[in-house]
This record gives C-alpha cells, sequence and structure tokens, in this order.
C-alpha cells in the first residue's frame, strides 16, 4: 500500500487546484488524517466518559460490629464465646447458667474454661492475682441447647467463662438470678477494643458492677471513664488497669462514682482486646431488680429496640450518653403498627448522659407495642431501662442495651431448656421484628432445633410485628430469617412487666446489615 | 670543518612507501643541522628492494640504506639501529611519510641541550593541511591509556607553542638519545604497532629521562597507518584468538595493557589493577550494550593476549626494575588523573549525543604506527587495521534540517544531568530505603545460590527453578566486585539514561538531531520513571530502560522507512540469517527482561501486535505480519532461555498467572486521566503533566507521509498500551494483573517519541507553509510540553524523587534478632505494591507472602507462581476474615509463622516528614485480626502493624519424647484448637534445634530424644540424618510438613536432598545463554574473509579502503605487505 501522504512523483504542471494551495501555503491534505483524529478522540473521550461513569468497586468494608455476638459460621474452624458478668455470690446474684444452642448440623466439641475475678470471692469486687480455674469438655449436640452452670467447682464471686469450640456455629447466653429477680444477655463471640454500657446507677440501693475479661493471650491494658450528668469521672485506678491474659477483673463502680442516678460507662483498651458486662442491681422501695448486660463495641449513630411497651403506672426510660466532646441531638423514631409518631428530639450534652422518660411522652399509647429507633449525628450509646408497675410479679425492674446493627438472620436463644430454665418459670413470652428500612421485610420464624416453623409474615417498613406466647412461648431457641435488614427482641418472663426481661437476638453469619 | 654538534643519525623506517616518500627525503636533505646522517631500513617486500635503493639515492645519495629480510614491525625495526651504528649522539627515528621542516632537527636537538631531555618530539601537524594539528605531545592516565593535548583538528593558533613536558612523544618523528635508547634496549620487540612510543617513553621516564615536545619543530605526518591507507601485514601480529584478524584496537589495548604491567612496579601495579578490571569490565559491558563487538573483542583479547604472555611480561619487568631511578608516585605525577578513555566517552556523549558516542567521530591518529589517542567506550574499531574491514560509515542524516550545535546539546544534556543528579542524590550517597521492590540484596554468593541451589526458602519453601534474574544480578555484582548494594543502584538509576539513550536511538531515523534529542529529554521528563522510583517499582524501571530498545528491534522488522534496512540477505560471512539474528537478539532482550519483569513478556508481544496492527493501513500486510512474526519469535526464545522457570511457572497450574503480577484493589486504580499523564504515583499529580499527550497530537495533526503514518503507528502503541493499563488496573480481565506502570512503558515510549515526531514534522511539513494554525500548533505543543516538563524538575528538588527515608526494615530491624528464640516466618499481608517482594493473592485486592527470620531481602523478590503449601496460610486468613476462625495464629503456627505484618503504606506514615503513598486493605482485615486471640499487636504504627502469634511453633523444633500434639499432628491437617489454650504452642514444650540460615540447605545441631519437626517444603527432599549416618524415618506433618522420630539425642543434620534435574536445568540455562552470546557476538565463520573476484590474497584492503578507490588505484601506491 503506497503512503497515504506521499508526494506523487508527477513531472506535468500540477492540478489549479493543488498550485492554488500552494500559493497560499496550504499544504496538501493527507488522506485519512481526519479518520485518524476522530479515531484516537473517540477513544480517549469514551474511556474517559467510561472511567467516570463506572466506578471502581470499592474496598471490603469492616463488617458492623454487631454487638459482639454475632454467631460464627457453621463451618468454622474454632469460634468462641465470652460470658462475663454473671456469678454467684456478688449484689444477690445466686445462680449463673450458660445455655450453648448449635444451630449447626453437626455436633460441635468445646471446652469452657471458668474462673472467678480474684477478689470477689464472697461478693466483694477487686482484683489481683488469677484464682484457679475449672475446665470443663463438652459438646453441643447438633440443633440442640445444652445448660452449663460455670460457677460448680469455683467459689463465689463474679465470674468469667470462656468457650472454645471447634467449630461455629453456638450461639450462647446466660441468665442470672437473685433475689431481686432475673435476667439474662447475650454472651459475647468476640473482643474488643473498647466497650461501652449507658443506664448504670450507683444511687442507693443501687449497685453498679463491671467485670473485664481478657480471653487473649496478652496482657490487656484499659482505661475505665464514667460519663454522669455531672459530667466525665475517670478515676485514676482505672487508669491503665491491668487484665492478665485469659484473666478476669471486676470493679466495684460505686468505689468511685458514687451516688449517681445516670452512669454511662466507657472502657477502652489501650493494649489487648477485651470482654465487658456489667451487673446492676436496681432496687427502690419495696420492688427492684437486676440487669446483666454485655457492653457494646463501640458507640454508634443509630440504636435500634425492636419493642418497646409502656404500661400505665409503669416507667419507660431510654439513657442516652454522648462520649463525644461535641453536644449532639438524637432523635427518637418511633414505629407503631397502626400510627404515625412525630419523632422526638433529645439534646445530650457533650460527654454527658440524659434519660428520657419515654412513658410520659403523650404522643405513645400505653400497652401497644413500638419499635424504637434513636439516631444522632455523633456516636452515642443508648439503653432502655423499664420499672414495672406496682404489684406485679418479681423482677419489677429491667434493663437491656439495644442493637446497633441489622441483620437478616438471627438466633434468638430462650433463658433456659427443658428441664433447666435460667429462672422458675422461665419463657419466652414475645418475640417482636421490626423492620427499620422503607421496605416491607418478609419474615419466617422457625425452631432453631427442628426448623420448624412457628410463623411467616411480613412486617411494614418502620413497623414491628409482635409474636405473643402462643406462637412463641416455651423454652425454645427460634431462628428469625427475613428477606430483607431487621432487629429482633425477645421478651422473657416471668417479670413484672413486658422489657423488663429482653434480650436483643444474636447475628448469623452473612447477613449482618449497617447500622 | 669540524664542528661540535652532537651527531646525529635519521632513522627512516621504511615499508613500501609511496610518492611521498622522496618528499620525505628531500625534508631531510633540506635540514640546516650539519652532523646528520640518514639510514633508511627497507622494511617492504625485498622484491622492491632495488627500487627503493634507487629512489632513496635520487634524493639522499649519502644515505644508507639496509635491507631487512622480514618486517617485524617499526619498533622492532628500529633497533636494528643499536648495531649498525657507532657513535651516534642521537637517534631521530622517523616514519617514511613525514616531512620535517628544514630546522627541525636543529631544534630538536637543540632543546633536548638545553632541557637535558631523554627524548624530544616535534609538533606534528598534518601532511595535506599544516593548519591542523595532530599531535603536540601526549599523556597517559593510570591505565596506560594514551590522551591527546590537542583536539581532534584543532587549528594552530600557536596555542601550544611551548616547550613542556610530556609522557609520550608520538612516534613519527622522534629524538632519542642514543645512549638512553641502548641503555633501555631500545624499543620493545614484541610490541610491532600501536604502543612502542608509549613503551620507551614510560621505560624512559622509570629511568630517569626527560620527555619533552618542541613545538617550533613542526612536522608533517601523513597518518598512512592510522589513516587506513596502509595496511599492517598480517604476518607482523598473526591472527587473533580464534582465527580472527587482530585489529590496530586490539593492537592498542593489548600494548598498552602490557605497558602497564610491564612499567608498575609491584605495589602500583597492586593497587591499579582492581581498578583498571573494574574500569575495562564497565567498558566491556558498554560496549556489548552498544552492539560494539570489536571493541568487546579487543578487550577481552588484550586480557587474553597478556595473560598469555606473562613470562615475557616478568622478564620486561625484571629489566624496568634494573633501571628504575623514578618511583612510581613521581611517575604519576606526570599523568592524568582519572580515566582519559572515560572522559573521553562522556565528552563525546555530551558534545555528539547517545549515537556519536558510539563510534569514535573523529578517527584517531595512531601515530604513525605508535600509540593512539584514546577513542571513547562506545567507540568502534573503525580505523582499518590488518585486513579487517570496519562497519561501514555511520549513517549521515541526508537531510540538513534538525542539526543540534554542540553547544546546545552540551547545554541540553547538562541540565538533563544536573536535573537528575541533583533530584538523585539523596539516593546516589545514601542507602536506598527498602520499599517495595527495593529490597537489599543478599551477598553475592546467596544471589547465585538462588539461582542455582535448587531450592530456595520463598514462600514455605520451593524447588521450583528459579528466574534467570537472580544470574544476572549476580553477573553485575560480579563485574562490581561483589558490591551488592552499588549494584543494586547501578540496576536501578542506570535505567533512566538507558531508556532515554533507547529513545533517542529510535527517533535518530527521522534524520532530524534535535528531534532525536527533544524524544530523548521528553521520555525523561515524563514522571513515569519517578514515580516509579517513587514507589519502589524495579519492575517497571526495567520495563521503562528496555521498550525503547524492544521497540526498535520492531520497528526496523516493519522495514517501513525510516527504519528499513537493507540487510535481508545474508551477508557474506555471517553466521546468521538476518532475520534469525534480529529475532535473536530481541528474544535475548526479553528474555533479560522477563527474567526481571515477567509481565515484560506482554509489552514485547503487544507491542508488535500494536505496531502490526496500526501498520496495515499504511504498510500493507507483510510490515505488520514481520512486526508480530518478530515478538512472536523473540518471545519464544526467550523462553527457551528461560526455559527451567517457565517450565515451573507453567507447572503451576493456575497460579501461573501470579508470576505476571497479584490483584491489586481496584479502588486504588489510577484513572483513565492519571494513566494519559503518566501519573499514577506522587510525581506528576499535576494538570500540567496533561502537556506531553497533548502536545503528542502535533504530528497527528501536522505530519505528512512517513511521519504521519508513524504518527498513527505511535499513537496506536499509546492507545494501545493506555487501554490494557486501564483495563487491567479496573480489575476487568480477571485473574491477569500487569500493573499499569508496567503496561505504561510502550505508551511513554510512543508518546516520547511523537513529540519528537511533532519536531520533525514542523521541519520537515510546514516549510513551505505560511504562517498559521500549524505554526501555532507547534508553538502550542512546544510550550505544553515546557510546562508537562516542571512537575518532574520540581520534584527533584527535595532530591529523592519522593522515596522515603524511613522504611519499614528499620522499624522492623528488631525481628531479626528474635531468630535466636528459634527460626521463623513473617506472614505479610498487604497490597502487592505494598508488599514489593513476590506475592499471591488473597482475594479483594489483599496479597500475601512470607520472609524467615526478619524482613526480606532480594531472594524474595521472585516467588515461585505457586505459593505450594503456604497457600494454606492465605486460606486460614480468609478464614479469620469470614469470622470462621478465632484462633488464627493456631493455623498459622505450623508454618513456623511467629509474625503477621499487615502493611497500608509504602512506607511509614511521619507527618511532616513523609506521607508515603497508602495502600489500603480489605476493611475487614484488621478487625478480623484484632479478634484473632493467639496473635498480639505488637506494633502499630500508622502503616503497619505487626502482630505476634503468640501459638508459634519454630520452623523447626523438637517436641519431647510422647507429646500427644506432636503425634497428632501426624495425621492431622491443622492443630487441635482444644488441644492448647491461646498464648500456648501449638506443640507444649517444643524447642527451637537445627539452628541456621535461610535460604540454606542443611541445618545441623544437637537435637534431643522426640520429635523434630521441619516446616520446610517440600517435605519429601529434607532428610535427617544422625552424625553416624542414620537416616530418621520420615512423617507427615500438619498434611505437608515433615516430623522425624529421634530415638538417640545427639548430633543431626536436616539436609536437602535436591532433585538432578534442578543442576542440569541450570547447566543447560547457562550453557543456552553462553551459546546465543557466542552467536550473536560471533560475527564471521572463520577469520579469514571470502576471496574477492579482484582480491589481493588474504590480506584484503579493508572495506573503507576499498571505499578509497582512488588511492588504491594510485600507480605506485602502497601495497599490503605480505
Amino acid at each position: 500500500m503506497s503512503d497515504a501522504g506521499a508526494e506523487p512523483a508527477t513531472s506535468g504542471p500540477p492540478p489549479r487546484s493543488r498550485q492554488s494551495r500552494r500559493r497560499s501555503g496550504q499544504p496538501r491534505p493527507t488522506r485519512g488524517r481526519l479518520a485518524v483524529v476522530a479515531v484516537v478522540a473517540l477513544v480517549l473521550v469514551a474511556a474517559a466518559v467510561t472511567d467516570r461513569t463506572v466506578g471502581a468497586p470499592a474496598l471490603p468494608t469492616p463488617p458492623p460490629l454487631a454487638d459482639g455476638v454475632p454467631v460464627a459460621p457453621v463451618g468454622s474452624f474454632s469460634s468462641s464465646a465470652f460470658c462475663v458478668g454473671g456469678g454467684v455470690g456478688p449484689d444477690g446474684v445466686t445462680a449463673t447458667t450458660i445455655y450453648l444452642t448449635n444451630t449447626g448440623p453437626r455436633a460441635v466439641p468445646g471446652l469452657m474454661v471458668a474462673e472467678v475475678a480474684p477478689g470477689t470471692e464472697g461478693g466483694q469486687t477487686g482484683s489481683g492475682t488469677p484464682s484457679p480455674d475449672t475446665h470443663l469438655d463438652l459438646t453441643v449436640p447438633a440443633g440442640a441447647t445444652v445448660a452449663v452452670d460455670p460457677a460448680r467447682g469455683l467459689p463465689a464471686g463474679i465470674l468469667a467463662a470462656t468457650f472454645a469450640f471447634a467449630g461455629g456455629g453456638i450461639a450462647v447466653n446466660q441468665v442470672v438470678t437473685g433475689a431481686d429477680g432475673w435476667s439474662t444477655a447475650p454472651c459475647a463471640s468476640q473482643t474488643s477494643t473498647s466497650s461501652s454500657f449507658a443506664g448504670g446507677a450507683t444511687a442507693a440501693g443501687d449497685a453498679l458492677t463491671l467485670a473485664l475479661l481478657n480471653p487473649g493471650s496478652t496482657q490487656a491494658v484499659v482505661n475505665i471513664s464514667f460519663l454522669t450528668p455531672a459530667g466525665v469521672i475517670a478515676p485514676s485506678p482505672y487508669q491503665g488497669l491491668a487484665v492478665p491474659a485469659g484473666g478476669i477483673v471486676s470493679e466495684n463502680v460505686a468505689d468511685y462514682v458514687q451516688r449517681q442516678p445516670e452512669i454511662a460507662t466507657l472502657v477502652t483498651a489501650e493494649s489487648g482486646t477485651v470482654v465487658a458486662g456489667q451487673l446492676q442491681r436496681w432496687s427502690t422501695g419495696g420492688s427492684g431488680g437486676i440487669a446483666l448486660r454485655l457492653g457494646a463495641p463501640a458507640p454508634s449513630t443509630v440504636w435500634r429496640f425492636a419493642q418497646t411497651t409502656a404500661e400505665a403506672h409503669g416507667t419507660v426510660t431510654f439513657h442516652l450518653a454522648n462520649p463525644g466532646t461535641t453536644p449532639v441531638t438524637a432523635t427518637l423514631a418511633f414505629g407503631l403498627p397502626a400510627a404515625t409518631v412525630v419523632p422526638l428530639q433529645v439534646a445530650v450534652p457533650a460527654q454527658s448522659v440524659v434519660t428520657f422518660d419515654a412513658s410520659a411522652a403523650h404522643r405513645l399509647p400505653l400497652g401497644t407495642p413500638y419499635a424504637t429507633t434513636v439516631t444522632a449525628p455523633a456516636p452515642i450509646v443508648v439503653a432502655r431501662s423499664v420499672q414495672a408497675p406496682p404489684g406485679g410479679p418479681s423482677p419489677a425492674w429491667g434493663a437491656s442495651a439495644g442493637t446497633a446493627s441489622t441483620a437478616t438472620g438471627w438466633v434468638v436463644p430462650a433463658p433456659g431448656v427443658a428441664g433447666a430454665p435460667g429462672t422458675a418459670g422461665a419463657m419466652v413470652e414475645s418475640l417482636a421484628v421490626a423492620d427499620p428500612e422503607a421496605v416491607p421485610a418478609r419474615v419466617t420464624v422457625t425452631v432453631a432445633a427442628t426448623g420448624a416453623p412457628v410463623a411467616a409474615f411480613t412486617v411494614a417498613p418502620g413497623s414491628l410485628v409482635v409474636l405473643g406466647a402462643r406462637l412463641v412461648g416455651g423454652l425454645r431457641a427460634l431462628e428469625v430469617r427475613a428477606d430483607g435488614p431487621v432487629v429482633v427482641e425477645e421478651d422473657a418472663g416471668p417479670a413484672g412487666a413486658p422489657g423488663v426481661v429482653s434480650s436483643t437476638g444474636m447475628p448469623l453469619p452473612g447477613r449482618l446489615g449497617s447500622g | 670543518m669540524e664542528t661540535l654538534a652532537p651527531p646525529v643519525v635519521a632513522v627512516v623506517v621504511a615499508h613500501d612507501p609511496g610518492p611521498w616518500f622522496e618528499e620525505t627525503l628531500a625534508s631531510l636533505r633540506s635540514q640546516d643541522y650539519g652532523e646528520m646522517s640518514v639510514l633508511v631500513l627497507d622494511a617492504g617486500d625485498p622484491v622492491d628492494a632495488d627500487e627503493l635503493t634507487g629512489r632513496v639515492a635520487a634524493v639522499l645519495p649519502a644515505a644508507f640504506v639496509r635491507h631487512l629480510d622480514v618486517n617485524r614491525g617499526f619498533g622492532p625495526t628500529c633497533d636494528e639501529v643499536t648495531s649498525m651504528v657507532e657513535g651516534a649522539a642521537y637517534y631521530l627515528f622517523c616514519h617514511d611519510d613525514v616531512a620535517l621542516e628544514p630546522d627541525a632537527v636543529h631544534l630538536l636537538v637543540e632543546e633536548a641541550f638545553r632541557s637535558n631531555a631523554g627524548v624530544v618530539a616535534p609538533k606534528v601537524v598534518s601532511w595535506d593541511d599544516p593548519a591542523r594539528l595532530l599531535h603536540v605531545g601526549m599523556t597517559v592516565d593510570r591505565s596506560g591509556s594514551v590522551g591527546e593535548r590537542v583536539h581532534p583538528g584543532e587549528i594552530d593558533h600557536g596555542q601550544h607553542d611551548a616547550v613542556r613536558d610530556i609522557f609520550v612523544a608520538p612516534g613519527g618523528c622522534t629524538l632519542v638519545r642514543a645512549d638512553l635508547f641502548d641503555e633501555l634496549g631500545g624499543f620493545d620487540p614484541a610490541i610491532v604497532a600501536m604502543g612502542e612510543d608509549l613503551d620507551f617513553c614510560w621505560r624512559a621516564q622509570v629511568a630517569g629521562a626527560r620527555i619533552v615536545v618542541v613545538p617550533d619543530a613542526r612536522v608533517r605526518h601523513r597518518e598512512e597507518l592510522a589513516s587506513g591507507s596502509r595496511v599492517l601485514a598480517g604476518t607482523l601480529v598473526g591472527p587473533g584468538p580464534g582465527g580472527s584478524p587482530v585489529t590496530l584496537q586490539e593492537l592498542q589495548r593489548r600494548h598498552e595493557l602490557r605497558v602497564m604491567l610491564v612499567c608498575y612496579s609491584t605495589t602500583s601495579l597492586l593497587r591499579l589493577l582492581p581498578r583498571i578490571v573494574l574500569l575495562n569490565a564497565g567498558e566491556l559491558a558498554v560496549a556489548l550494550l552498544a552492539g560494539n563487538r570489536a571493541r568487546a573483542r579487543a578487550l577481552w583479547r588484550a586480557w587474553s593476549w597478556n595473560l598469555r604472555q606473562v613470562g615475557a611480561i616478568r622478564a620486561r619487568r625484571a629489566a624496568v626494575r634494573a633501571h628504575r631511578r623514578v618511583s612510581d608516585r613521581d611517575i604519576r605525577t606526570l599523568q592524568v588523573g582519572g580515566s582519559a578513555r572515560l572522559s573521553t566517552f562522556l565528552r563525546q556523549l555530551v558534545q555528539h549525543g547517545f549515537r556519536a558516542a558510539g563510534p569514535d567521530p573523529v578517527p584517531a591518529e595512531a601515530g604513525g604506527g605508535g600509540a593512539a589517542a584514546v577513542p571513547g567506550f562506545g567507540a568502534d574499531d573503525r580505523r582499518p587495521g590488518t585486513g579487517t574491514p570496519g562497519p561501514g560509515p555511520r549513517r549521515v542524516p541526508s537531510r540538513p534540517q534538525g542539526r543540534v550545535g554542540a553547544g546546545a546539546r552540551l547545554a541540553t544534556w547538562s541540565v538533563v544531568a544536573v536535573v537528575l543528579l541533583f533530584g538523585t542524590r539523596g539516593l546516589l550517597v545514601g542507602p536506598i530505603p527498602v520499599v517495595g521492590q527495593f529490597v537489599p540484596f543478599p551477598s553475592w554468593g546467596a544471589v547465585f545460590g538462588q539461582f542455582a541451589a535448587g531450592w530456595h526458602p520463598t514462600a514455605v519453601g520451593s524447588t521450583a527453578p528459579a528466574t534467570p534474574a537472580f544470574a544476572l544480578i549476580g553477573v553485575v555484582g560480579t563485574v562490581l566486585l561483589g558490591a551488592m548494594g552499588l549494584t543494586q543502584k547501578v540496576l536501578l538509576f542506570a535505567c533512566l539514561p538507558l531508556g532515554a539513550w533507547g529513545v533517542g536511538r529510535l527517533a535518530r531515523p527521522f534524520g532530524s538531531a534535535r528531534a532525536a534529542l527533544v524524544a530523548a529529554v521528553v521520555y525523561l521528563a515524563l514522571p513515569l520513571p519517578y514515580d516509579a522510583l517513587a514507589l519502589g517499582r524495579l519492575d517497571a524501571l526495567a520495563v521503562y530502560a528496555g521498550t525503547p530498545w524492544v521497540l526498535e528491534h520492531l520497528f526496523r522488522a516493519t522495514g517501513i522507512a525510516p527504519y528499513a534496512r537493507p540487510d535481508r540477505v545474508r551477508a557474506p560471512g555471517r553466521l546468521l540469517h538476518p532475520t534469525v539474528r534480529k529475532v535473536l537478539l530481541l528474544g535475548v532482550l526479553e528474555a533479560v527482561l522477563v527474567s526481571f519483569v515477567p509481565a515484560a513478556a506482554f509489552v514485547v508481544v503487544g507491542s508488535g501486535l500494536a505496531v502490526g496492527v496500526w501498520s496495515l493501513p499504511f504498510g500493507g500486510i507483510r510490515p505488520a505480519f514481520r512486526a508480530l512474526w518478530l515478538s512472536l519469535g523473540a518471545t519464544a526464545v526467550a523462553v527457551v532461555l528461560c526455559l527451567p522457570w517457565v517450565v515451573g511457572v507453567v507447572a503451576a497450574g493456575h497460579s501461573s498467572l501470579t508470576v505476571f503480577g497479584v490483584a491489586t484493589p481496584p479502588s486504588g486504580a489510577p484513572s483513565w486521566g492519571d494513566l494519559l499523564r503518566f501519573s499514577s504515583g506522587p510525581i506528576g499529580d499535576s494538570r500540567l503533566t496533561w502537556g506531553f499527550a497533548v502536545a503528542a497530537l502535533a504530528p497527528l495533526l501536522l505530519a505528512r507521509g512517513e511521519r504521519f503514518s508513524w504518527a498513527v503507528r505511535l499513537w496506536g502503541l499509546a492507545l494501545v498500551f493506555w487501554v490494557a493499563a486501564w483495563v487491567v488496573a479496573r480489575g476487568w480481565i480477571g485473574g491477569l494483573a500487569v500493573d499499569p506502570l508496567v503496561l505504561l512503558g510502550p505508551a511513554a515510549v510512543a508518546v516520547a517519541l511523537a513529540i519528537g515526531l511533532g519536531i520533525v514534522s514542523f521541519e520537515e511539513d510546514l516549510q513551505a507553509s505560511v504562517f498559521g494554525w500549524r505554526q501555532v500548533v507547534t508553538v502550542a505543543a512546544a510550550v505544553v510540553v515546557v510546562l508537562g516538563a516542571f512537575p518532574t524538575v520540581v520534584s527533584a528538588l527535595p532530591g529523592r524523587w519522593d522515596l522515603p527515608s524511613n522504611d519499614f526494615d528499620q522499624a522492623l530491624s528488631w525481628m531479626h534478632g528474635q531468630a535466636g528464640r528459634g527460626a521463623f516466618r513473617v506472614l505479610w499481608l498487604g497490597d502487592a505494591r505494598a508488599l514489593g517482594v513476590g506475592s499471591w493473592g488473597a482475594g479483594d485486592g489483599l496479597a500475601y507472602t512470607t520472609s524467615v527470620d526478619g524482613t526480606p531481602d532480594a531472594r524474595w523478590l521472585w516467588g515461585p507462581a505457586s505459593p505450594g503449601p503456604a497457600g494454606q496460610l492465605a486460606a486460614a486468613v480468609d478464614l479469620a476474615r469470614a469470622g470462621g476462625t478465632d484462633r488464627l495464629g493456631t493455623l498459622l503456627a505450623p508454618a513456623g509463622v511467629r509474625y503477621v505484618v499487615v502493611v497500608t503504606a509504602l512506607a511509614p506514615v511521619i507527618p511532616t516528614v513523609q506521607s508515603p503513598t497508602p495502600y489500603p486493605v480489605p476493611g475487614d482485615l484488621q478487625p478480623a485480626l484484632t479478634r484473632q486471640l493467639d496473635l498480639a499487636p505488637t506494633l502499630t504504627e500508622a502503616g503497619i502493624t505487626v502482630y505476634e502469634n503468640t501459638d508459634w511453633l519454630p520452623v523447626r523444633a523438637a517436641a519431647p519424647a510422647g507429646s500427644p500434639q506432636a503425634a497428632a499432628a501426624a495425621s492431622a491437617a491443622v492443630p487441635d484448637v482444644l488441644a492448647t489454650a491461646p498464648g500456648t504452642r501449638i506443640v507444649p514444650g517444643a524447642i527451637p534445634v537445627l539452628a541456621g540460615a535461610a535460604g540454606a540447605r542443611s541445618y545441623r545441631g544437637t537435637v534431643p530424644r522426640g520429635t523434630v519437626l521441619a516446616a520446610l517444603a517440600p517435605a519429601g527432599r529434607w532428610s535427617l540424618v544422625s552424625s553416624r549416618g542414620t537416616v530418621s524415618a520420615r512423617r507427615p506433618s500438619y498434611g505437608w510438613a515433615a516430623q522425624y522420630r529421634v530415638t538417640t539425642p545427639g548430633e543431626e543434620t536436616l539436609r536437602f536432598d535436591g532433585s538432578p534435574l534442578a543442576p542440569l536445568g541450570v547447566v543447560f540455562q547457562v550453557a543456552l545463554w553462553l551459546l546465543l552470546a557466542a552467536v550473536l557476538l560471533g560475527r564471521r565463520r572463520s577469520h579469514r574473509p571470502d576471496p574477492e573476484p579482484s582480491g589481493t590474497g588474504p590480506d584484503r584492503p579493508s572495506g573503507r579502503r576499498r571505499r578509497s578507490g582512488a588511492a588504491a588505484r594510485r600507480p605506485g601506491g602502497e601495497r599490503t605487505a605480505p
């Protein structure tokens, strides 16, 4: 092929047009130039447009912390559970029972190591050298729930039980029982570098115990501070507090934060990771209760409670703690099955705590469960306490932490198994499923052990569905699956009112949603 | 009348002189010095003896003529005078092609008396143009290389007209004191030509004699031998090694070396010889790179010739020692410092450009068979000699356009050199930080060991053949006398000039020196190489350096003007067909590139494809086919040259692609704009760098004819690689993950060349145009190019091209001290670009690799394509990320992993000090590792987190007898997580044994009774042997490792039993490289050229001489000596 731009070897006079071009100083056009320039421009522009319109996939983001209680995948090589805060002796607790629910198809062998926090024997709290521990080899059969008494063979005191499993799919929760009532809480499946609690109190008649477990292989060093309505309290003995590897440390908060009706606890690990639990004994007049809670791994901008029911003469209080250095205004949105409530706003000063009495809000109907979502522009910590109307069964008071995460699958362990209830007469009273998203969620509830269906329903956006005792009553671990992110909470009895003994579910792996 | 003037005997060595001889004789006759007699020594053809006698008699009847039976060369012939002449005070040794001014001898003798000089030289000027200086004495450097005191072609303005001491009196016409000549035994009989004057003058000075030049004494010289008009007789020097003829260059090199070896004292020699060896090695490398085989051969043969002359040299040294009156220290004060040859090369480089630095731009005058001034490193042997035709004359652009004056070139390259040196100063004088692929080179032996040992410690141990890059590094390290730090710097920083040199060569065929200069400078101004430096990317630098050379081969293969070459037919005497030779040459180049950068294969093949496809519209199918064929053929050659390694890579199966690169997160991929600006790093992140791509559009708009077609090809090439880099970076082609920086190499060359082509278009295509938009486009292109270079220039200010000064190697230096508690591995997790060394993908843009006993060195740069059992480490990490375990340490412990290091930046982030490029890892990695109960954070700083595995097991450990965990390891793939608590070794009680260095192939030590666990793969090739020779039984351990039962404590050796195929592969590979080098360097089949129809026998005139046909046909013209 001849060169497109080559001069022809003509000997005669050039055509007129060429002559005129030469005269005007214009070179002869090169054939194909426009086409080439067009192709180059097309490629450049097309790639530029594609580059801008087709965004590159982002790196996987860290999964939501999920309150530290997600159930390990069934096919895991290993998993753990850390139950902390219970015990025998302190604050009138008389028994602690741990329930291991295997959601997988195979039996999972495990090992429990339980120990009592040094210095708490006989109901005292404190820290010191690790006390002897007990080891228990166990196997959790497929689809079964196993009850374990961690205190067996140990002296009285605040205890922690660490479970190691050669597999996954085990959901673990614990129940503490005492003279003032009982409480249930999930056990952590992960450690974290921080832990937060809202809604504590050390006023007269109250007792607040903080327990820290370090299941890691090296010592952890933590700082503990407290938020009160008056500001921050950071006791110097709690700064640089060492938690030995595999050890537990228990502290009586009232030793340094005295007579405070509203306390938020912040635990931050300088090195290592820990699991924190808090046991609150609350009493006023002739009624009271206890609350065992697992610390939230981190403050969050969103907190959810699947069901809250305010009853006449009872009290529902939301406790909001702002660990940040700037004030925030939290918004409380309420979802009801057949009504719309304008959200309420609560100002939370920096590094302070406030309470919001939901039962006093006229907009919220009494006796009707509603879902609550607390949002804030900066991370906060939220808890809820419920005081039952006078004259009801014990316990009359209880508290629970909300959940910062949503999921499409949940395991809801029961507060006991047949033959070994967490407390006498313990059973699931109700199960609430709330849909915080803007689209309906199709939900199926089954029995975790057998897969037998319990209920299937659709939850309206922003609303909730509560399954009563007729459907979910008893001591069966339940599994909730939805086609969208939902929030799950169970209410257990006996208790003076709904919400006194309650617990969120435990998210199943791979189904976590963002807060 | 009797006179007191000392008698002088003029000794004229005649060798079949031409018609000028009468003028020579007449000049002697006309001397105003009365006491001079003339002796003519006839070393020519005996048949013509009578004719010569008649010629002498006709002019100088009083002269004596002696006919010699054999021609022994100028020096040895002159030695005859000692047996023939008595009573002379001075000898005046003359060639037969000089003409003396009438007062020359008078002035020489006068000055000899005045200065008490032993040797006196005149000013030597050109025979035809006496205004041009040839010599005013000569200098010598430490290595014996002779240098001129005048510039080539320098006009005589009297600027050198002062008597002064010199080191060498150039041959041709030299006055020597007779007693000195006798005492020193005359000239060296072994030096037949090229260097006898150097030898004599050096020995004279050792003996305490002065050597001066008398510029007032003028002598004209024809330079018959040096100019190639006269051919040195083949019988005088005989054939060289291998039968090929000996060139003048070769004679000069070997005689220079001989003189140095003879004249230096032993102490000086010991001190200087290593330096000279180093310099010669460097020169050899440059010559080979420049394709100057004649020079390489001359160098090589100079050494081999002198090594064969050790006995004679020793005898000469003894003679010199006997006459020594002046120490070497005083001698050295008369020599010039540094290297005359290197200085000449650099001078030519800056004055005449890269290409001109190759051949000697001005033929050096050889002083009529004496020492010749040194040509540069890259100088070709263009002086005809003993019938060896030199290459044809350098191709001179036919067009007058685009000439660049020497001053402009010098100024340009000076500025470029200053910017480069200034910008690199921090790296040149200080250590190279351990960033990315800039990992320290291990010892010379370790590098070779990595190549040849058959086992290397990467991953958890591998027997996969190593890349030849290790051998090549070892070779460079050998040349640099084992200085591996220097080797690293040379390899890194040589890439910049090498790439620019290649682009300059690539642009030169367009006929504009200005365009070549601009293209080379633009190539240096692109941000690409500096980003590669800033990001620690050895692969990108290598491709940057090599791509222009690859493209030159491909462009020439198309046969499209101006790259067409009329060498499609095998030249007589050529060993290889030109096409085969081209394939082999590019194949070798590709093999070298691929050894360092496996992805360079895509560069070569992709370039061939792009050049071929974009040649279709303007060149037809044949050029396209030729380019593609050449690239594929070269790739096949490269595959063969790297065969053992390639076999190892292919054997890795689906992991083979890893060898080209590990996938990085698409989220961090450079944008399309970044690619067009060649700015995918910290350098050049400015809108100004758009200037290069914009300016490269100019030839598309302006060029005509062949220049337009080449502009299209260049843009096609650039687009292909831009798009390829963009698509690959986005992760749209699956597992193939070639780094964009590597793929940008051809695009960079294309853009630089297109900008150079724009210059040519301006010079050629706009000549006839009146001022209009085209001129505006040109000016705008020039402006944006200058602006585009601005960010690069600014980046030079800090002095290290943004390469961090603090590295993780410093932060983790403590790790090396931990090996005392047992050998351990480190698992590195992060972006493959941050890890730098060879790694494997772990999903989501995460890569992993291992090292032993601390941070990795260059042995980990190129790991096996398949991680082997180390893949279990990635699976364990993946499990942890998915929440499938909180005992990751337990899973990693069987491989001896003690530390897990997560790298999230190129180097430590130190506010206000350095902000290295971040390389984020998947967000779920760090939380997952933090959750692990048996991983304890040990070091956390911005850019890096180190976790210690509290459950780790030493790589070589001994478990106590009866250990249930050790017994369980024989049947289990992973440790029992319930058997030990976090913080406890997976085999309680295990102790480290069999200490040794990483990469060793045997470990020896005392071992207690029990079980020895060895985490070295492949386990089947390791044996535990006791001092008594008992081989312990081997059992599997954790699926892939091995354990040995030791029943009797004592000395044991864990040794690697290599496959016999491994050394065979190494031998095969080395032999293949050497064979190919020999084939490519061996230019001729035989030293005897093919006879020609009009041939004059074996001593065929050189090519140059053939071209000067007038001289050859001249009646009575010189004949070649038999």
